[in-house]
């Protein structure tokens, strides 16, 4: 899209921007992250690079934008920590969090799932971690993932489909050989 | 899929993934993550965004919460609150001078208002004029068509009344180089001061103000109080330049507001417009205008000469208004014409009499106590004190009487005067204001004079 320096950003609206959208990109960036300091890396990063996008082009949907890149930098980031052996225990910060079970045993189980789902996601081949987190984490549509990605809607329907699938593959290797992922 | 069925494994995954959805997030982000990303938006705004970014970026997690709780103080006030005081620390100063760039301009052209309230009797509601500066020439131009050229350079003036056909030319005597620099340093100077003391500001000196439309322009607004002083400026949110300075100051009953606007920098001018040469068919009076460092021979001087303009009683207070009172009284009666420049020997004789003014201003801005008692007493009540202060670096203070003899008095000997006027008392402690000149015959238009090192707003000339 074409630059319109007419409309060049004005500070109150980026204020609004900022305050209607931090509990939007924050919780994107938690649900995967689930670490203080890197969910709030990465919501920073989030905003600062909407802003340099929104330098070159017009900002359809802020919301749509924030979320996009949110959920791509915490993917890079899970995958950063993935390479340096930091997700697992601890670093998750799981103490950090109440579980909202009751019974202790589901609420490990639940926490041991989460632990995997991201271990998965970060392992996941690109775009698709993504894709699919946009789609099942922020229940967007098939339609709205292929615009904000620029992907037809039938390639965004295969990503998630073989996600699906892989997914479901570690699952089962996961149960038949918990050591692995 | 090994042994077991995608339909077992269907649920687990779902499970898996309703268990990241619904999570509890927990309160976030960090305020100074917040502030951080807010100030991106600041510095974007200015078209900073790049730099802003790259210094927060590549701080470290501390120097970055510590920066970005600085640089809070200037989005979130701008945009949110009106007003916000933050620890200090170097992130604010940074934020604030991205919204704020120094003055570099060789040329400007700007308008200057002044008021006063209340207004006195017989003063316009407003006063205005314009003015052109290049280098060390200002070029000011009053209503009626009457302008003033000013080479603060040599310390000379002309003023120039088309009506009258005359030329007024000013010397001014007796400056030393700093007072020289800081009479360079009027107007436009005066500008580049209050932009720099911003600048250099801690955010908690500093109050942000809400964004304002100002001639069509969003403004970003500072605030600062500086010793008794209100200075707002409001910068440009794209140029960073200031589009309106507003100084209020004044103490006692009234108020003086002076404002700085329609600023126009580096704009071409023609030399000529500040040329100093006597038009032809005008004719010249050179006057001269003592602008030393007033002494102690002045107070005493001037004391005398105000008592004996009225009728032997010495003023009731030393301020700008007291004295442009004694002043009026004095110079109506030899108004005989409106139009008439005042004699060498008027000039000589009013500025006798502002040099108190100087004096006690001067002690003002040096922080010396002082306080005056003169009300009520004559000139030659010997043994009635009438002002004493204390010398910088004495012990004892020098105590003036009635008949204006003067003695070091030890501070435990000092007279008890209850309503005896000091530098805490609406004091002239700072610079004389846009007031009133005496009405007749009108004053040659030179810039009020600045005593050193204390405060100084923008000083119209007396004609103002």
């Amino acid at each position: 899209m074409a630059p319109n320096p007419r409309k060049r950003l004005q500070m109150t609206d980026w204020s609004s921007i900022v305050h209607e959208n931090t509990p939007l990109v924050w919780g994107t960036a938690w649900r995967l992250l689930a670490n203080q300091a890197d969910a709030a890396d990465c919501f920073q990063e989030t905003f600062l690079a909407a802003l340099e996008i929104s330098r070159r082009e017009t900002v359809r949907s802020w919301s749509a934008l924030l979320v996009k890149i949110a959920t791509a930098r915490a993917v890079d980031r899970l995958r950063s920590r993935l390479r340096r052996g930091e997700i697992n225990g601890e670093a998750f910060g799981w103490d950090a969090i109440p579980s909202p079970k009751t019974g202790p045993v589901e609420a490990a189980q639940d926490r041991e799932l989460g632990a995997w789902l991201r271990r998965v996601l970060a392992q996941l081949p690109q775009p698709e971690g993504v894709i699919f987190s946009l789609r099942v984490l922020n229940e967007w549509s098939y339609e709205q993932i292929a615009r904000e990605l620029a992907m037809t809607t039938s390639a965004v329907g295969v990503a998630i489909h073989r996600t699906r699938a892989r997914l479901k593959e570690r699952l089962a290797s996961r149960i038949t050989r918990p050591e692995e992922v | 899929m090994n042994a077991y069925d995608e339909n077992e494994l269907e649920p687990t995954l779902e499970r898996a993934v309703r268990v990241l959805k619904t999570e509890p997030v927990p309160d976030g982000p960090p305020l100074p993550v917040v502030a951080a990303v807010l100030a991106a938006g600041v510095a974007e705004t200015l078209n900073k965004h790049r730099s802003l970014r790259e210094r927060i970026t590549s701080m470290n997690r501390i120097a970055k919460i510590a920066a970005a709780f600085a640089a809070a103080a200037v989005i979130i006030a701008a945009t949110v609150v009106a007003f916000l005081v933050l620890p200090g620390g170097r992130g604010g100063t940074l934020a604030l001078a991205d919204m704020l760039k120094p003055i570099t301009a060789k040329t400007a052209k700007f308008t200057i208002t002044a008021r006063i309230e209340p207004l006195p009797p017989g003063m316009p509601p407003e006063q205005t004029m314009q003015v052109l500066v290049m280098e060390n020439l200002i070029r000011q131009e009053l209503p009626g068509g009457m302008y003033q050229v000013m080479d603060l350079k040599s310390s000379r003036s002309v003023t120039i009344m088309p009506q009258q056909k005359k030329v007024m030319v000013m010397q001014m005597t007796g400056m030393r180089q700093g007072e020289k620099d800081q009479m360079s340093n009027d107007f436009l100077g005066e500008l580049r001061r209050r932009v720099e003391e911003l600048r250099g500001s801690g955010p908690k000196d500093v109050e942000f103000l809400p964004d304002k439309t100002l001639d069509g322009r969003l403004a970003h607004g500072f605030h600062k109080r500086v010793e008794g002083i209100d200075i707002t400026v409001w910068a440009d949110t794209e140029t960073c330049l200031p589009v309106l300075m507003e100084i209020r100051y004044g103490g006692g009953a009234q108020q003086y507001f002076v404002t700085m606007s329609n600023f126009e920098l580096d704009v071409p001018l023609d030399p000529a417009l500040f040329s100093m040469a006597v038009p032809e068919g005008y004719t010249a009076e050179e006057r001269s205008m003592n602008m030393s460092p007033p002494t102690e021979a002045d107070l005493l001087a001037g004391l005398r000469q105000c008592a004996n303009m009225a009728d032997g009683a010495f003023p009731d207070r030393i301020d700008q208004n007291t004295i442009m009172e004694i002043l009026k009284k004095w110079i109506t009666p030899q108004a005989g014409n409106a139009q008439q420049s005042p004699t060498q020997e008027q000039m000589d004789t009013m500025m006798k009499v502002q040099r108190v003014l100087l004096f006690v201003m001067q002690l003002s801005g040096e922080k010396v106590d002082w306080r005056y008692a003169g009300r009520g007493v004559h000139l030659g009540d010997a043994g009635t004190p009438v002002f004493w202060y204390l010398p910088k670096g004495a012990a004892n203070y020098r105590m003036v009487c009635g008949d204006l003899t003067v003695a070091d008095v030890a501070p435990s000997a000092l007279p008890d005067i209850p309503d005896a006027q000091g530098p805490d008392d609406g004091s002239p402690s700072q610079p004389s204001p846009p007031a009133q000149a005496p009405p007749v015959p009108a004053p040659p238009a030179v810039p009020a004079p600045v005593p050193p090192q204390s405060p100084t707003p923008a000083t119209p000339p007396a004609d103002l």
